[in-house]
């Protein structure tokens, strides 16, 4: 089993105890109420392994990824990547989100040159790299083209282009396929994969889609509701490279769909108490995390 | 998804030869309205449909007059002089507006400290502060220049603060995560985000400096637009008065147009939300 919470030796990324807690005002009450939104969460992660993280909403998913990215200070446990610890945001890790998040006063080269910037890379140089990756990514011929003349789907392969481009030893991901239509999110699965193959990079992808986690994943962490910890995790030894097309044909895939979606609906059933989402969605809106970097 | 997709739609030839009548169609469309202005009152002026008709000179006659205002070289003094004051003004205002509201913008607390401050500032009638100016500066030129200021700062002063504070978060969660340190941020993402809301305060401040300097001139000047207009009103010379009224219009209108364009010349990735 390539991914588990025991083992560290020989991982690449180790995440050991996670925790994150925010506080919550409540109307009329002067104390702020503690809300734990993940709890325990250890996972160890091998060097080029593809790790999907599934769970129902507001599982604590993305403000994992937002702790790995060190974007936000957990309230407790580690991290560490080759065995250094993570403090802060770092060229080490290539973060892509759903929105994409580009530069719009920028054309499709100087957003995939940014994070070269950051690294102080010869503007010679960045363009050369820059244009590998947009090559890469399929989108040369679009170097100087703006954002806003873009669809959605290209400007994802843009955002990835940019998180490549400064040659990260992680990518993480965020949901990064939910904004387009289903089939351009087909077309982009396929082609990270191809990617994927290409750079070997390991990879933290955070998906809502069952089907997507088990298509693109070594193995598929399931999470638990608040407070968000590890549920299961469901080991996809399907075979590589893989396609959209051929996924679909094989029974082992919908094997693995049927058992994972069993895992996740198993607990958002018991959780559907009308009382209780009630409060938390009202809760929800006045999350403010304990501490942003 | 490739590269024909988005290739811009090429006009066939035979309709690219009427570009010219295109444009012209177009300019006609845009001084339309003007012209069946000026007609209008052509018109009601030489039918004396107005009571006083020494109030209301016929459209032509303004022109005539102010082509020989032109022409005899008493409009251009007054340009001139007026062209300077505003433009002194205005620029100096961007100089404190933009630096101070991008400093107001980025570090939250000198935001709160100097809000209250601003917001009552901000709603001291300008005009009424020229006596001040006078007092501390003198009559001459400088204390026109510095109400000018003063009048021209405020919607680039408060459209850079806003521009600053509606950043979209994503962005700066993307540099940040990049590694980005706060230096680098501010210039490579917080200035550019912000600059179109500064160009459109910068706009609305050129016209307010035009505003301001009239009202000055009139108030307490012997050279300028506004009070040669406030002079010719006083001795009667109803003509020349409305060809100073026209003359500041077209200033205005001109002064609008080039800033629109540069406007829309530099804010190409701006056309739609690029972000999401």
């Amino acid at each position: 089993m390539p991914v588990d919470n025991n083992d560290n030796s020989n991982a690449k990324i180790v995440l050991q105890n996670l925790k994150q807690v925010y506080y919550i005002k409540n109307p009329g009450e002067k104390q702020l109420e503690e809300f734990v939104a993940l709890e325990s969460f250890s996972l160890s992660i091998p060097d080029g392994a593809f790790v999907a993280i599934v769970g129902p909403s507001g599982c604590g998913k993305s403000t994992l990824l937002d702790i790995i990215a060190g974007l936000t200070k957990s309230k407790g446990g580690s991290i560490t990547i080759d065995g250094c610890e993570v403090s802060g945001p770092n060229l080490d890790r290539g973060f892509i989100m759903q929105g994409y998040a580009l530069f719009p006063w920028r054309t499709v080269l100087r957003n995939v040159e940014y994070g070269l910037e950051v690294k102080r890379i010869p503007k010679k140089e960045r363009a050369v790299i820059a244009r590998k990756y947009i090559d890469l990514v399929g989108l040369n011929g679009f170097e100087n083209r703006y954002p806003n003349e873009l669809s959605g789907g290209m400007r994802q392969r843009v955002a990835i282009a940019r998180a490549l481009a400064y040659d990260p030893k992680v990518l993480l991901m965020d949901e990064p396929f939910a904004a387009v239509d289903a089939q351009t999110r087909e077309t982009l699965q396929d082609e990270l994969l191809k990617i994927w193959d290409k750079t070997r990079k390991t990879v933290i992808f955070i998906t809502h889609s069952i089907e997507e986690a088990v298509l693109l994943a070594d193995v598929v962490v399931v999470m638990t509701p608040r407070p968000g910890s590890i549920k299961d995790i469901v080991t996809i030894d399907l075979p590589r490279p893989r396609f959209n097309a051929d996924a679909r044909a094989s029974a082992d895939y919908s094997v693995i769909v049927q058992r994972v979606w069993e895992l996740l609906h198993d607990m958002e059933l018991s959780n559907r108490q009308p009382v209780q989402s009630k409060g938390a969605k009202s809760i929800a809106d006045e999350i403010t995390p304990s501490t942003v970097l | 998804m490739r590269k024909n997709d988005i290739d811009i739609i090429k006009i066939p030839k035979k309709y690219k030869q009427h570009s010219a009548v295109v444009l012209l169609k177009k300019v006609f469309a845009s001084i339309i309205a003007i012209l069946i202005f000026l007609a209008l009152w052509e018109l009601s002026a030489r039918l004396k449909l107005v009571s006083t008709p020494a109030f209301f000179p016929p459209a032509s006659k303004i022109f005539l007059v102010l082509g020989e205002e032109l022409i005899s070289g008493k409009l251009w003094p007054n340009v001139a002089i007026s062209l300077t004051r505003s433009f002194m003004g205005f620029f100096f205002g961007l100089a404190i507006a933009i630096p101070l509201g991008l400093a107001i913008g980025w570090f939250k607390n000198f935001g709160i400290l100097v809000n209250p401050l601003l917001q009552v500032f901000r709603n001291m009638p300008t005009l009424a502060l020229l006596p001040v100016f006078v007092m501390f500066f003198g009559i001459g030129e400088l204390s026109k220049v510095i109400v000018i200021m003063w009048g021209a700062l405020w919607t680039t002063l408060l459209n850079t603060i806003a521009g600053v504070r509606s950043v979209d978060p994503q962005l700066i969660k993307a540099a940040k995560a990049m590694g980005t340190g706060s230096v680098r941020l501010f210039g490579s993402v917080v200035l550019p985000a912000s600059l179109p809301f500064i160009f459109t305060g910068v706009r609305m401040s050129a016209t307010f400096s035009i505003l301001i300097l009239i009202a000055a001139e009139m108030m307490g000047a012997n050279s300028g637009l506004g009070y040669a207009m406030f002079f010719y009103q006083a001795n009667f010379k109803i003509p020349q008065m409305y060809a100073y009224i026209v003359v500041m219009a077209i200033f205005g209108t001109i002064i609008n147009f080039v800033l629109e364009a540069v406007e829309r010349r530099s804010f190409r990735w701006r056309d739609e939300s690029g972000t999401t």
